[in-house]
């Protein structure tokens, strides 16, 4: 019986996958402004804002986005999962780091703004700090799109069924620009 | 001047790594593993191919440069990852004959238009703003010019085949490059060279570079001039200039490799070598000056009081590191105090009185589950010249930036500029701080040990701070506790604090392999012991060595068990 239902819950994302990556449309429509974060501090952030530029949607980043930045903001894009490399900036530390991005999701929460959960590092961004991360980002987001590769385990599958989040997985994280562009279409 | 022959094997060779990997060249058996013994000539290094390379140039008459260049002309297709000819270097090379012991800094300078102030995190580690001016190639070429024997082109005729022919994408190139899609991919130019259809291939791909083999070709037939002055380095300044990059013709023209004194201590009747700043040698060579004030071997190798020693002493080894290793030609480095024997009774009495005055703590992430971002080689041909050489593109595959019509991957020794608050000091930023034409701190570290006025060891290590931790331990392990080299080298460590070069930490990772009685004991006395598995710290330091048996002279190398180095000799 579990066997069933995790093949229909999986189903059902990888319908929802291909509906967005085929660009009938996406799970959700987004506005502007939009402005990219990071949680986690690794540069998957300044990729996601690099490619959404590419794909000729206009965007802020701020790796270190706080609530203050979030003024006017319509649309959140949280590239989540953790690295090392990131917390060279004074003061920032893991803890520092986690409370930072419950601030965030509180107040997009508040101020009724879209959050979509990026999460485009693959395997890498999933242990560590990256785990506390991820559990904190990903069930509050309202859509996600992920690289398959950090969703061997089908965590991410069966969290987007359990919270009902439309899920994007996708199989090359460079595509991720194009998806999440179609959004503010 | 001799030739080397070309490779008879070179367009079927496989790169299948295993702990013993035996290649056939030319009717001549070389067997490459993780601990050989030879008698006439060794070459430790991070891929088989590369390691024979090496020895395919000592077979043919070459020295120990010779090899060391082959070396690192192959490696530099075969990890390309790790480091490259536009990467940064340090070395050290013993004339045998001369009895003349050279240390070379090969580091790379911020370019004249560096402005710290328009930096930021991701500029400095990514991009092209990351990269430092090119300087391997550069150090390669003053290295071959001082000791080397066979044709320059000659040594480049491997390197030239697998860029032409094909890399074989093993298990460790195919996963660091599967890693830094997401994160590299964006950047046109290693999306091309690395990538295909915007993903990573697979174990056992066959990577082509024919823009690569091009450039070695000029690299082969012209020297650094191509780079510096050439068509290469136009082909570099009009990258950069398209896309905003700092780096420009002044800069490649400007710059220079820099022959130094190396630094020198004593430790229980040994002399001990290394590389001066920026080079951190002078972090290993501190440690082991403060702990010769230690019976070690009463304490017992890895027993609790042993790391407990080894920790103290590590740690204010470190903060000098951080707050006096940099470029001397901008700040004053007080080298000969730090190598002193009376600063190591200092620094004992404080260890004994508990005194430890670090400014900052702060804690990185953890889960980066590679193993080093940098390459170390440790060579010796049959006349007993030697070459301690350390190679590095910074991070993970440099700033990412593949130069348009080149394969030439660039370093992001910017990064390794401070923008910001210096941990250990407080100072913001201290002697780190980016400067126009300012060769920034590596934790690259080689080294040399001599005993009675002979060579005894050729040691080195990669592994960003737990390189300097990597080398001092198996030293300790052969002097004091009499390991053979690949013990010595292979031996659970303890290091203290977080990986990186911004962040001190006060996590104490002790390898597995030490007791659990020892760790509970660790963390009793108030250490900061994370579970296994469970580190910060994740860097093992890959070392790798070569012993000269005083009595017959053989040549015992080794690579540590947990890193990507490998051993041959014949």
């Amino acid at each position: 019986m579990r066997n069933c239902v995790s093949a229909l819950l999986a189903a059902a994302c990888l319908a929802c996958a291909s509906f967005a990556a085929s660009g009938q449309g996406t799970p959700l429509k987004a506005q502007l402004p939009v402005l990219v974060t990071s949680s986690g501090q690794s540069l998957d952030g300044f990729t996601a804002k690099t490619l959404l530029t590419r794909a000729g949607v206009a965007n802020e980043y701020k790796a270190l986005a706080k609530v203050a930045d979030l003024d006017k903001v319509k649309t959140l894009v949280i590239a989540f999962g953790a690295s090392v490399k990131g917390f060279g900036a004074a003061g920032v530390t893991a803890d520092t780091e986690l409370a930072r991005t419950r601030d965030l999701l509180a107040a997009a929460r508040e101020k009724k703004i879209r959050v979509i959960g990026m999460h485009i590092g693959g395997a890498e961004r999933r242990t560590g700090l990256s785990k506390e991360i991820v559990e904190l980002v990903a069930p509050a987001s309202e859509w996600l799109i992920v690289w398959d590769d950090g969703n061997a385990d089908g965590y991410f599958t069966k969290l987007a069924a359990e919270k009902k989040i439309p899920l994007t997985l996708i199989k090359q994280p460079l595509e991720s620009g194009k998806i999440l562009a179609a959004a503010f279409k | 001047m001799s030739t080397i022959s070309a490779p008879c094997i070179r367009k079927s060779t496989v790169g299948i790594l295993s702990a013993s990997v035996f290649l056939i060249f030319a009717g001549q058996a070389s067997a490459v593993d993780r601990t050989i013994v030879a008698k006439n000539g060794m070459v430790v290094a991070g891929h088989p191919l590369a390691v024979e390379s090496g020895i395919r140039a000592l077979r043919a008459g070459g020295t120990a440069c010779d090899a060391a260049i082959a070396t690192a002309a192959t490696l530099s297709v075969m990890m390309p990852d790790m480091m490259g000819p536009a990467g940064s270097g340090f070395a050290l090379l013993w004339d045998a004959k001369k009895k003349d012991l050279s240390a070379i800094d090969y580091d790379g300078v911020a370019p004249k238009a560096t402005n710290a102030a328009q930096y930021t995190l991701e500029k400095k580690l990514r991009g092209f703003w990351a990269p430092t001016v090119p300087a391997n190639l550069k150090g390669w070429e003053a290295v071959h010019r001082k000791c080397g024997k066979l044709k320059w082109a000659s040594l480049w005729e491997d390197a030239i085949g697998y860029a032409e022919t094909g890399r074989p994408l093993d298990f460790d190139g195919a996963f660091h490059i599967r890693r830094h899609v997401t994160e590299l991919g964006i950047y046109d130019g290693w999306n091309k060279e690395f990538l295909v259809n915007g993903n990573a291939p697979a174990v056992g791909a066959l990577q082509i570079r024919k823009d690569l083999a091009a450039t070695y070709r000029l690299f082969a037939k012209m020297g650094s001039k191509a780079l510096y002055g050439g068509s290469v380095g136009d082909k570099l300044v009009a990258y950069m200039q398209k896309n905003g990059g700092l780096i420009s013709k002044e800069d490649l023209l400007a710059y220079k490799v820099i022959w130094r004194k190396p630094i020198e201590t004593n430790y229980r009747g040994h002399k001990v070598y290394g590389t001066p700043p920026p080079s951190a040698a002078v972090t290993w060579m501190q440690m082991l000056n403060v702990l010769e004030g230690y019976d070690l071997k009463a304490l017992k190798h890895n027993s609790f009081e042993y790391l407990n020693t080894m920790v103290e002493v590590s740690k204010h080894a470190y903060m000098d590191s951080y707050k006096y290793v940099a470029d001397p030609a901008f700040v004053n480095i007080p080298i000969e105090k730090m190598l002193s024997k009376d600063y190591a009774v200092e620094i004992r009495q404080r260890i004994a009185a508990g005194r430890f005055d670090m400014k900052t703590v702060k804690q990185a992430s953890l889960d980066l589950p590679s193993k080093t971002a940098t390459s170390h080689m440790s060579v010796i041909d049959r006349w007993g010249n030697a070459v301690s050489m350390t190679n590095t593109l910074g991070n993970f595959w440099g700033s990412g930036i593949v130069v348009e019509g080149t394969g030439l991957l660039l370093s992001n020794g910017m990064d390794w500029f401070d923008i910001d608050e210096n941990v250990w000091t407080g100072e913001k930023p201290g002697n780190l701080v980016m400067a126009p034409g300012k060769r920034n701190r590596w934790t690259l570290a080689p080294g040399m040990l001599f005993k009675n006025d002979k060579l005894y060891m050729v040691v080195g290590g990669a592994g960003a701070e737990s390189t300097m931790y990597g080398i001092a331990q198996p030293i300790v392990n052969m002097i004091d506790f009499d390991m053979d080299a690949f013990a010595a080298v292979s031996a659970p460590r303890v290091i203290w604090g977080d990986t990186y070069h911004y962040t001190g930490g006060t996590e104490v990772h002790l390898q597995p392999g030490i007791p659990e009685d020892i760790r509970a004991r660790m963390k009793a006395a108030g250490h900061n012991v994370p579970d296994i598995g469970k580190n910060r710290n994740v860097a093992a330091g890959t070392t790798n060595v070569i012993v000269i048996d005083p009595a017959s002279g053989t040549y015992s190398g080794a690579a540590a068990r947990q890193g990507r180095d490998f051993v041959s000799g014949y």
